[in-house]
């Protein structure tokens, strides 16, 4: 019923990010689209002029808090590692309550290749590194982490091993919840981090 | 007072759950859509949520879609505005609070994690106890 109130925009797109994690980018077309809104493919085009302009919806709502959490995470006292950690679990929190949405980080490849939604992904992607560049950067010369790797090996380490258990929660059952599990290796890796020399 | 607590994350819901349910009924959704259902289907079943506590970042649609959903639904159900429920905005994202969304919709926003005292001061300035 209050479904009525939701506007069927917004629920086109929450419908388009269920499909693409049940079953994968491939599987958003407009048919499939239609059919789990209960509504005719014509009128789905009342609302987006095609399944990109859906896709390009999707991307905006996947990095609609971004800004939001990096002003957050630079508002906040303390060291360069615990922004870090602020930073990691604000997504780690939101993923887990909101596991669908997760799907994207595992379709950026795809994203990339197709031409409307390039530059949104690549922008979201780099200013996602970028952010965690300069914390670790901040970190090595503040001497609280080794500088054994560069900031840009630092960043992408932590955004891989999150994809990785990202992936590996649709292969198989996990008994710990995703930020659980990530933030356990987070805090060891940054552990293990300010012990090398 | 009847609550509305939407909020995606277990642990927050509940904390909000057991602080809330001193002062009344609360009900709990998980999602943007959820809440805004809740809402809907008490007016239509001529119950209402003196309040509602609305997280922004959340599922399906985000705490300002949602908020704006229910303001819609209230308009639409012949609502007048100053009997329109209560709501109370509340985010982790501190310096994030997208200051372009309309203020007029919401009475306060507080960010997590939430004092006690101040969130009882807040409610007694809402004039809800």
């Amino acid at each position: 019923m209050g479904d009525s109130f939701v506007s069927r925009k917004d629920r086109i797109i929450a419908s388009a990010i269920e499909i693409i994690s049940d079953s994968g980018l491939s599987a958003l077309t407009t048919r499939n689209l239609a059919l789990k809104e209960n509504m005719s493919e014509a009128l789905l085009y009342k609302y987006f002029g095609g399944i990109n302009e859906v896709l390009i919806e999707v991307v905006d709502y996947y990095s609609r808090f971004d800004n939001s959490i990096r002003n957050t995470v630079k508002s906040k006292e303390g060291c360069y590692m615990d922004k870090l950690i602020d930073y990691l679990e604000a997504y780690a929190t939101y993923y887990d309550n909101y596991y669908a949405i997760s799907t994207l980080m595992l379709q950026y490849e795809e994203l990339l290749h197709n031409m409307d939604t390039r530059e949104k992904i690549a922008w979201c992607i780099t200013e996602r590194l970028g952010f965690m560049e300069k914390i670790f950067a901040g970190a090595i010369d503040s001497k609280e982490i080794t500088d054994k790797f560069t900031p840009v090996e630092l960043a992408n380490n932590v955004t891989g091993i999150a994809m990785a258990y990202i992936l590996g929660r649709r292969i198989t059952y996990h008994k710990k919840t995703f930020k659980q599990e990530y933030m356990e290796y987070i805090l060891k890796w940054i552990e293990m981090l300010k012990k090398v020399d | 007072m009847k609550v509305l607590v939407a909020e995606d994350d277990m642990a927050s819901g509940k904390f909000m759950q057991k602080l809330l349910s001193k002062y009344g009924e609360v009900v709990l959704a998980r999602d943007g859509i959820a809440a805004v259902d809740e809402f809907v289907n008490a007016v239509n079943n001529n119950e209402r949520f003196d309040l509602v506590c609305m997280d922004i970042m959340m599922p399906k649609i985000d705490g300002y879609k949602a908020l704006a959903s229910i303001r819609d639904a209230e308009r639409k159900l012949g609502l007048a505005r100053d009997s329109r429920c209560k709501v109370i905005m509340i985010s982790a994202l501190d310096e994030g609070f997208d200051s372009s969304y309309a203020s007029d919709d919401y009475e306060e926003y507080i960010c997590k994690p939430i004092d006690i005292m101040k969130f009882d001061n807040l409610i007694k300035k809402l004039d809800l106890i």
